[in-house]
């Protein structure tokens, strides 16, 4: 399942995300615990990629320095706020993006 | 940010930030900032797709300290699902520079639309304040 999730961002840079929380859904883990462990995976694989655009010269890291402090100031606020918004929005607003995704990726 | 103004600093630090939110809960990706840089920073989508991958890195530690401590993480496997993933992200990047995936992409769209809409129409998901305005009227 990790393979097929990898192979998904490798190949369309956009989707992992969305089948391992499916994924993780599937194993058992509640809601919640698929969305934070779904970070965790994506980072590591972001890193991955990441690295690879870096070297392939697509980006610099002074790019991204300007978004950095209201995107960290941004994760504090989702790891704070994960735990406490309700499933049902958490869902809604998942599928929101889900659908989001797929017309990106259908006109691509 | 030489190049930036006050004001479109202050303006590109709320995307991020709303990016940030979203991408810290394991919701959407970077969907908020690749749009925002593609469409009205003008950056290539290379560049961007970069940049995004770049910004996910610290967001998403800061974040994962958090869903840690609240014991959403579920450490083993994770793990084990990024590893397998190494390889297959290798793959992925190899196949999408040989394939005609404008195929691909479109199935897999699909695939997403199909998983979104039935996310979207889940049942035995009620609204919370449904259900307590249901419990309400049970009371009367």
């Amino acid at each position: 399942m990790g393979f097929l999730i990898g192979l998904l961002n490798g190949l369309f840079g956009a989707g992992g995300g969305i089948v391992a929380v499916a994924a993780f859904q599937k194993i058992g883990m509640t809601n919640k615990q698929s969305h934070a462990t779904a970070v965790a995976v994506m980072i590591f694989l972001s890193a991955v990629s990441g690295f690879l655009y870096w070297y392939h010269g697509y980006v610099s890291v002074s790019d991204v320095l300007p978004y950095l402090p209201g995107g960290i100031a941004g994760g504090i606020f989702g790891g704070w706020l994960l735990p406490k918004i309700p499933d049902f929005w958490l869902k809604k607003i998942f599928s929101l993006f889900i659908l989001y995704a797929a017309i990106r990726l259908f006109f691509k | 940010m030489d190049s930036l103004s006050a004001a479109s600093w202050l303006f590109s630090s709320i995307i991020a930030f709303v990016s940030a939110v979203i991408a810290s809960m394991g919701i959407g990706g970077g969907a908020v900032l690749l749009l925002f840089l593609t469409v009205f920073a003008g950056t290539s989508l290379e560049q961007a797709q970069g940049m995004n991958l770049l910004f996910f890195l610290p967001t998403g530690a800061t974040a994962l300290l958090f869903h840690r401590k609240s014991g959403l993480l579920q450490v083993k496997k994770g793990a084990s699902c990024g590893l397998w993933g190494l390889p297959g992200v290798f793959l992925g990047v190899w196949l999408a520079s040989r394939l005609e995936s404008a195929v691909l992409s479109k199935l897999f769209a699909v695939f997403l639309l199909y998983l979104g809409l039935k996310t979207l129409f889940a049942k035995g998901e009620k609204n919370p304040r449904k259900k307590a305005d249901a419990f309400s009227g049970d009371a009367q």
